[in-house]
Order: C-alpha cells, then structure tokens, then sequence
C-alpha cells in the first residue's frame, strides 16, 4: 500500500498521482478497508478504481503466482479478483464499493 | 413456477435500449435484463460522479432513452446476469431481485461485445490492459498510469490517448498498425453522411501532435518486460501484413500498454439458445444468420447491435427498434402501421450498415498480430495455458479449437475462452494447416458466467420447473 498520504487528500479520497488532475470535489465518500487498513473513497468508485487510487495496478495472484490488476476493465477477463465481505472472486472493476465494505486481495485463489 | 414476460431483451446498451422502447410501445409486456449496475452498456455509459465535465450529447441521448424505457413501463432488472437456458425461450438468471427463470413468446438478444485480445511475451503484466479499460478507468477519474503506449488500430487509440493527456497522464506513443492514412480518409469520404466522425478523428490527431505525442504509422508492439509490471515494451515496424520487420526493433519505457485490436461479438447466448452462428474466417468472428426483422433462424429469437457484427452503436439503435416492433408482433401485439415504421428504418439502416462494413474492413488487424507468442508465452489467461501446451495438444492429434480446449484446458477457465478463442483459433489454424472455419471457436455451454453452487441452491426448485403462468411485468 502506498504509504505517503496526506490527510487532507485521504480526506477528500483521491490517495495517489494515479488520480486524474484536476481533482473534482464529490459529493460523497465512504469509508472502506483494503487488506485491513481504513481508507475513504468515492461513493460511486469500483474496487478497482478504490485500489488503483490507492497506488496498486496489481492485487491478485494466478493459481501459479503470477500478478494481475485490470486488463479488460467491464467484467469479461475475470483478472481483477478480489475478496469482498468474505467472498471470493468478486471482480474488483464492475462491483461499486459501499459503506463499510471489507476488501481483501490476500488469499485469492 | 417460472417468471412470464411477452417479449425479454438481454442487454441495456443501445441495441437493448431500443428494442424495449419499441416492444413497449406496441404495447407489449417487456422485461430488460442487464449484468451491470447502470443500463447503456458501453456506448452510453454513464460517467461517474468522481470525474468533471457536463455530460457528453451521447451521455444525453442515453439518459433520455433510458428515462423513455422506464417511463413506458418497462420491467428492468440491473445486476442480473443471463447465463444459460432451459430450453425453448426460458432464460435462466441469477441476480438479486431478479426470478431464476423467465419464460417469454419473444426474445431479444442485445449483449455487444468484447475487446479482443492479441498475445505477445509480457502481454500479462499487470500494466497491459485493453484501451476499452482505460476508458472505464479514465471516466472514473483514474489515469490508467504514468507512461502510456497504446498499440493496436483505429481512431479510439486515438480519442483515448488525448483523454490519457488531458487527465495528466504522458501518452508515450499510438502505435497504428496501419500504415497508410491517405486511402483511409478518401475511403471515410465516401461514406457520405459521416463527417462528424472524421472531423472527430482528425482532431484528435493534430491535438496529439501538438502535445507532443508521438503517432506512429505502420508500428506495432512485439513484447512487454518488467518485474512485476510493465517496464518497457519492443515494438517494431510492420509490414502489410502486420508482421515485423527485422532490424527496426527499438525499446520504449512505459508503464502501461492499451490494447486496441477490434471487438468481438459476445455470441454465447445466442449459442446456447440453438441460434445459428456463422464463423467469418476475414475477420474471425461468428455472427448469427438473420432476417429482415432482426430474428435468427429460431423463431421467436432476435439479435441486434454489436453481438450480430461488430457495427457500433448508431446501428444498434436501428436494429433494436426493428427487433423491438418485429418481437412485439410476434408476441401477439402487432403495430397496426409497422409496415410502414419498418420502411421507414430502412433506409438509415443501410447508410449504416455501410459505413460500418467500411470501417470494419479498415481497422482489422492483420495476421502478424497473431503471430506475436512465443513457446513460453501464456495463450489463455485464466488457466495460464502456455503456447506449448496447445502444440503438445496438436500433436497428440487436436485439430479444432474444441479439442484443443479438452486436451489442454484452455478456455476452461472464469472467462470461459472469451479472451483466447481468437488467438487459440489462429494459432491451431497456422499449426495444423487447417482453415479457420474448420478449427472454429469454443463452443460456449451453460452456464455462459460463472456460476456457484450456493446462488443455484438459494433459489426453490420449483422455480427452475414446472408450467409457467402469466406473472410479472
């Protein structure tokens, strides 16, 4: 996870220079855990786009230890598997994060 | 007891969008189904709220049917995916409000397609992504990465790289496999009615150029390296045919590559619902036979948009109205002057089905693009099925890409061969010697999207079985 984050861009959830610029106010955030740390993001952001904000491009691990992030980006590939609330394979580009939501990309088969 | 519906349409981008209107409209019961949260599919998709900017006149033109669809009552069920069928015209769904099975007279079948996917030594490497990706990943406020080269064909390389810059990002290259730009543009000239769309390429071109963007004509990418991700890639000239010439290899440092190589029709559930489909070898696709009305040859059956032939979404919007008016009729509610609304849609139909024949015929990648994979590199990306596995599969006598998939397990993975039919296809066809159309694709089977034995088991049996009565939208 990266590490240097301000608190006033934590705040405003938009986490790392892989966030477009200019940085848009929104409306709302929410708050999220990724691999056990608290962080805030968009309500409307993807999981893949609450990682990628948050510095990773990669978060899973093939059945033969290969990294993969987002490749097709609309659900087709099945690349982007994270676990959410428990549940495994969820993919982390077409499944929108919402209050409270636990995020994790250890353990994925 | 099964759901009910007079006419259900799979798919809410345009084509889908449409055919519902119009089937609502003549006065039939419609239920629309679609596997995301929001409808548009993918050329009206919505921006999030996380990026600036008013809405696009095509954000606009989607909202506005969207909002029609709705307010003709229409059944829409988001979230909800339709991946198999139990015979006839029952569709079998899994969502959270959506019934496990719904029976109905007439079927429209709207669900795009897909980007395809070329293999290359690194094409696995987080950081390598399709440009469709970046487009998602860009209209949710997040630059798909720093260093950007884009490789592949066509003017969405294009608008997609402009986007890269004016988000912050460094658009490093737009390597076009094609060469020749001249011909291109006398050839969009004769598509008469279509300016806006050169002038929106054209702009995009000389806005690169001004930002320092490097475009290059006849240049392709041949392998990616880095530890963990994209580093760098070799790219090369290419000839005609897109294979690259020896001696012009050079090395660019990127960290993300974007994919542009064409759509593939998304077919597998007009596959499995027994639809016809038909394998085109100069573009290596399957599309199903239709008539005029937009039905294939099940009776009952529709297809429109991209998942028919890959022709965009102003096509779309026409088919689906034809579908929708010729699926209504056929569910017993028939317009009394569709005759002439049918006539009426003629005309633009065949101005765009002829401009998008063009346009298909000018971006389609050459076969070197297939030709990229070496030994080592892994061909289907779910089960890490490498390019020797699929010889070792030849020579123990595979010829098609079905026996490929049996003996080595490629395409048996989450994806279900989306992703590799088209370069496992091409490579079994150059081993073998055979044609495209005798090595074919994977021939899909339910259920068509991964499914888990727990969202099966939540519902009652008697809800996948048994006599359907008139329930629902």
């Amino acid at each position: 996870m990266v590490g240097e984050t301000d608190e006033k861009n934590r705040t405003r959830g938009l986490m790392s220079d892989l966030a477009c610029e200019p940085r848009p106010l929104h409306e709302e955030t929410v708050r999220i855990t990724i691999n056990g740390e608290p962080m805030i993001a968009d309500k409307n952001d993807t999981v893949a786009v609450a990682l990628m904000s948050a510095g990773r491009r990669s978060w899973r691990h093939t059945q033969r230890g290969r990294l993969r992030g987002v490749f097709c980006g609309v659900g087709y590939c099945f690349d982007c598997l994270v676990v959410v609330d428990g549940v495994q394979n969820v993919r982390a580009c077409v499944t929108r994060v919402r209050e409270g939501i636990v995020i994790d990309t250890k353990d994925n088969p | 007891m099964r759901d009910y519906t007079e006419v259900a349409v799979v798919g809410a981008g345009p084509g889908g969008l449409s055919a519902a209107l119009a089937a609502a409209r003549a006065g039939a019961r419609v239920t629309l189904i679609d596997m995301y949260q929001s409808m548009g599919g993918q050329y009206l998709r919505e921006a999030a709220s996380r990026s600036a900017g008013r809405p696009s006149s095509r954000q606009v033109r989607g909202r506005r049917l969207r909002d029609r669809v709705i307010a003709a009552g229409v059944r829409v069920l988001t979230e909800t995916t339709v991946w198999g069928t139990f015979g006839g015209k029952v569709l079998a769904l899994q969502g959270e409000d959506a019934p496990a099975c719904l029976q109905a007279e007439s079927i429209i079948i709207a669900t795009g397609a897909y980007e395809k996917a070329v293999a290359f030594p690194g094409w696995t490497l987080p950081g390598v992504m399709t440009t469709g990706a970046a487009q998602v990943l860009l209209g949710q406020g997040v630059v798909p990465g720093k260093r950007v080269l884009f490789a592949g064909t066509g003017p969405m390389q294009l608008l997609t790289a402009m986007e890269v810059v004016q988000a912050g990002g460094k658009a490093v290259s737009v390597l076009e496999g094609r060469r020749d730009v001249g011909p291109l543009s006398e050839a969009l000239k004769g598509a008469w009615g279509q300016w806006a769309r050169m002038a929106e390429g054209v702009r995009s071109y000389c806005s690169l150029l001004a930002r320092g963007v490097r475009i290059r004509l006849g240049w392709g990418i041949l392998a990616a390296s880095g530890e963990g991700e994209v580093a760098q890639a070799t790219v090369a000239r290419l000839d005609s045919c897109w294979r690259p010439i020896p001696g012009t290899e050079e090395t660019v440092l990127c960290d993300t590559i974007c994919l542009g190589y064409g759509l593939v029709p998304s077919t597998a559930l007009l596959a499995i619902m027994g639809a016809r489909l038909v394998l085109r070898p100069e573009v290596g696709d399957e599309i199903p036979q239709r008539d005029d009305l937009m039905q294939t040859d099940v009776p009952g059956i529709y297809a429109v948009g991209d998942c028919a032939g890959i022709g965009g979404g102003q096509l779309a919007l026409l088919e689906g109205d034809i579908a929708g008016i010729a699926a209504a009729a056929h569910a017993g509610h028939r317009l009394p002057e569709m005759e002439n609304a049918l006539s009426a849609l003629k005309a633009p139909l065949i101005r765009e089905r002829r401009f998008q024949r063009l346009y298909t015929s000018l971006f389609t990648p050459g076969p070197g693009a297939y030709e990229l994979a070496t030994d080592d590199t892994v061909l289907c990306r779910c089960e890490e099925t490498a390019q020797s596995e699929l010889r070792r599969a030849i020579d123990l006598g595979a010829d098609t890409a079905n026996e490929v998939r049996a003996i080595a397990r490629c395409g048996m993975g989450n994806c279900e061969g989306r992703m590799c039919a088209q370069i496992i296809a091409r490579f079994v066809a150059r081993e073998t010697g055979h044609s495209l159309t005798h090595v074919g694709l994977f021939r899909p089977r339910p259920p068509i999207y991964p499914l888990s034995i727990g969202q099966l088991c939540r519902r009652p049996l008697k809800e996948y079985v048994g006599q359907s009565t008139q329930v629902g939208a």
